[in-house]
């Protein structure tokens, strides 16, 4: 009886304690990659995905531990996301531009001839953005030797920096001009332009459109204008490559 | 009726035409993932980050990865991108040198992988992932047509420190507040902020705008925005959805002095802002000038009429 009782105790101890052990053990998290591939926010749970109709759209995680959130902005001094679902704080950068080539024509003297794009930006960082913009080099003839230069506007005081009215046909030169809520504020009116930045003698790529703020699909026109100067330039097609460098912040 | 029909089919092949051109513009689209990252790594130790890139587009792109230098503008948090990197503890490994082709909805990952040897100097590094995109085969210029390339940038700023926290040192480097405001206008201002220390830390603390009472009567609570090492920063304060604004006062009339004290941290600054109704003055004063102005005119009309 002794006996019995002693073993059914032992039984009862190891149990507890193989118990206790258990409960101590470390968590080990998993970190899935190869040299191919990296998975990031893997997430074990019971169910998860997007589900959608016509009246709502909702994405879940059911099953995570701790998820939050814990502390309130305002009101306790932290705040802590916890769980998969926080993922949608991680932000995301989105840059659009409407098209990938601009078509000038044939520039003569006396006219102004023009062509635009649209940009396009998405951020959720409160830090906002910046879309700054350069030319590769000045806007060159097809025989490749002869070149417009990069247009001073009506009054000459127009650069890369700083907008200025330019309306006057019989004033040549390569420019542009943006329009939009978060365009560069020296855009005036629709007939304020600038210089694009010239990579080639290493000038400084300037901000055309910029937010301190979150915005979603905000955009900015950007209208191209070229014409000739004087008869002794060449008509004809002339062409450059724009860079466009979207910049979220911090 | 065959007329009609002729016609109809003509004008309506007219309109397919001219729509089926407009949709072969077609433009580009690159998400990149996360935006901006920080990263610590321990001296003696590696570490890996990776930016997710989707082609959101309906063209082809060949994306070209490039890590440049960042530093502030000292006001915003708007990288200023430099045109190359001093980053010495980054691993070259091909991935940075060779294209990502994306396919219209196609998704790519680009890991940068780090070393840091024992013994690294604590410093914290700004880094600005340039992602260019273009069409692949576009290097041959068109000389018809100008083409146009879009880059999007990834920021990461790496942190080498064997503190297991760094050292905060935030202190306020300007109010931005005007000591007299008309009593009719808001009462506006910016601090800047000056991070002392060589880490990144975020900005905590509040403005309070007290009357000549010294009543509270607003509380700003400053957003917690990322100030760089060694770098400054406009101070923003949040509304109640925690959307970023300005520091504002507004009331219908203001008069008198009021204090305004600006709390970071463990610091504190203080700066009286008075009000005045300089706009009525300057009224009253242009009204009197014009009085006077009347009456010596009236005046010299009724001596000229006399002689």
């Amino acid at each position: 009886m002794q006996l019995k009782s002693a073993v059914l105790w032992g039984i009862a101890w190891a149990t507890a304690w193989g118990s206790y052990q258990l409960a101590l053990a470390p968590v080990l998290a998993e970190r899935l990659e190869s040299d191919s591939y990296v998975i990031q926010f893997g997430n074990f749970n019971v169910t998860a995905g997007e589900k959608s109709s016509a009246s709502y759209k909702v994405t879940d995680t059911v099953g995570q531990t701790g998820a939050g959130p814990y502390g309130e902005y305002g009101v306790s001094s932290y705040f802590i996301g916890g769980g998969f679902q926080y993922i949608y704080q991680i932000d995301q950068f989105s840059f659009s531009i409407s098209k990938l080539t601009i078509d000038l024509g044939e520039l003569t003297t006396g006219a102004h001839n023009t062509d635009d794009l649209t940009l396009s930006i998405t951020t959720r960082g409160a830090g906002g953005y910046a879309v700054y913009t350069y030319e590769t080099k000045p806007l060159t003839h097809q025989d490749g030797s002869h070149t417009v230069a990069d247009t001073i506007c009506d009054s000459g005081s127009c650069t890369e920096a700083a907008a200025g009215l330019w309306t006057n046909v019989n004033v040549g030169g390569f420019g542009f001009n943006a329009t939009g809520a978060d365009a560069a504020s020296d855009f005036l009116t629709t007939d304020h332009f600038r210089q694009f930045a010239d990579n080639s003698t290493a000038e400084t790529m300037q901000s055309i459109m910029s937010s301190s703020d979150i915005v979603e699909d905000e955009t900015v026109v950007v209208t191209y204008k070229a014409g000739l100067s004087t008869a002794s330039q060449a008509a004809g097609r002339y062409e450059t490559a724009t860079v466009y460098v979207a910049v979220p912040g911090y | 009726m065959k007329k009609c029909i002729i016609i109809t089919t003509l004008v309506s092949l007219f309109f397919v035409a001219k729509t089926a051109a407009s949709a072969q513009e077609v433009g580009f689209t690159l998400v990149v993932s996360p935006a901006q990252s920080y990263l610590k790594i321990l001296p003696g130790n590696k570490a890996s980050h990776t930016i997710s890139l989707e082609n959101s587009g309906t063209e082809t792109l060949e994306v070209s990865p490039k890590v440049l230098d960042f530093v502030t503008d000292g006001k915003t948090g708007i990288p200023i991108l430099l045109g190359k990197t001093e980053f010495a503890y980054l691993n070259l490994t091909d991935a940075l040198y060779q294209p990502i082709t994306l396919a219209p909805h196609g998704k790519a990952q680009l890991t940068l992988s780090f070393t840091v040897p024992p013994g690294a100097k604590n410093k914290e590094y700004p880094l600005s992932i340039l992602f260019s995109a273009h069409k692949p085969g576009s290097d041959q210029t068109e000389l018809d047509a100008s083409p146009v390339t879009g880059s999007v940038v990834s920021n990461l700023v790496v942190l080498v420190s064997d503190e297991s926290e760094a050292t905060k040192k935030l202190t306020l480097s300007t109010l931005g507040a005007p000591r007299f405001v008309d009593s009719f206008s808001n009462i506006t201002f910016a601090p800047v902020i000056k991070n002392e220390a060589y880490a990144a830390a975020i900005a905590s603390g509040s403005a309070t705008l007290y009357n000549w009472q010294g009543k509270q009567i607003a509380d700003f609570p400053i957003y917690p925005d990322s100030v760089l090492g060694f770098s400054t920063r406009e101070l923003r304060s949040y509304t109640t959805e925690l959307q970023p604004r300005l520091f504002v006062y507004k009331a219908p009339f203001l008069l008198g002095p009021y204090k305004l004290e600006v709390q970071i941290d463990n610091s504190t600054e203080q700066i009286l802002i008075f009000a005045l109704p300089f706009s009525l003055l300057v009224a009253a004063g242009l009204g009197g000038i014009t009085y006077v102005l009347y009456t010596k005119l009236a005046q010299s009309i009724t001596r000229g009429k006399k002689l």
